[in-house]
């Protein structure tokens, strides 16, 4: 189970808020309401994952999917408060270089 | 596949469909039958989620090909506080060798890589203390220490 929801910050920038689990059985629809949710945004994307508790590579290839539709607008998707076991992902996947990280807050 | 025996106290042992929710159901009910014998930082809990989905993932899409009347064996056990888990699909298997230096290769991902799949083995091989696919090339046994 996982809630996503988009905040908008004004000036076009928006927050994406990503909490919960992204598994195998909710990566489908989580995949189609974030295209759905970045569609033509005209700024870099902020996905706050200060309260995902869990993904797994079929939620990573979806994230890099997502970044290459940003990407071809000349944009970046900004990781913002990843736990340390969601950041462990990143890093062992070599993601962290890919995608903006910014540390968790704390 | 390893004897009972030499594999220690068995945690959990069936056959699950090749399906996205049944294997997401049986995970859960793995690692609660896996806390009833061990304790489980927050950290290993996860890393274990991780490993087991991405073993039934693997199963499904490419051992099985989706297809649902194929089964996926699973069997986990614990043995001096080290996990194992074995999963075994029923497809064609693949050459062990030429695995094995698929996967020593995956082993570093490749950070520039914008695929948006082939990311399971290497994150598998990080989690865990040790991988090893049999002859066959359809069983996968991993080892975790806890």
């Amino acid at each position: 189970m996982y809630e996503l929801s988009v905040i908008n910050n004004g000036n076009g920038n928006y927050t994406i808020v990503v909490s919960g689990e992204i598994d195998i059985c909710s990566a489908p629809d989580f995949k189609e309401k974030l295209y759905s949710a970045i569609g033509d945004v005209p700024a870099d994307v902020v996905l706050d994952f200060t309260n995902l508790e869990y993904i797994d590579s079929m939620g990573l290839g979806i994230l890099v999917g997502a970044l290459k539709r940003i990407k071809g607008h000349g944009h970046d998707i900004v990781i913002k408060n990843a736990g340390s076991t969601v950041k462990k992902l990143f890093r062992i996947t070599g993601l962290d270089k890919v995608f903006v990280m910014e540390e968790s807050q704390s | 596949m390893e004897s009972i025996k030499s594999r220690g106290r068995e945690v959990y042992s069936g056959a699950i469909e090749s399906d996205a929710n049944k294997a997401c159901h049986e995970i859960g009910k793995i690692l609660k039958m896996l806390q009833m014998f061990s304790t489980l930082n927050k950290e290993q809990y996860f890393d274990i989620k991780v490993i087991l989905s991405e073993l039934l993932q693997n199963a499904i899409k490419h051992g099985n090909d989706c297809d649902n009347n194929k089964k996926i064996d699973v069997k986990v056990w614990l043995k001096d506080n080290v996990l194992g888990i074995s999963v075994k699909d029923q497809g064609y298997g693949f050459d062990a060798l030429n695995t094995m230096i698929l996967k020593s290769r995956e082993n570093e991902c490749d950070p520039m890589s914008m695929d948006e799949s082939g990311r399971g083995l290497c994150i598998i091989q990080n989690l865990c203390d040790c991988m090893k696919f049999d002859s066959s090339g359809n069983i996968i046994t991993v080892t975790k220490k806890l």
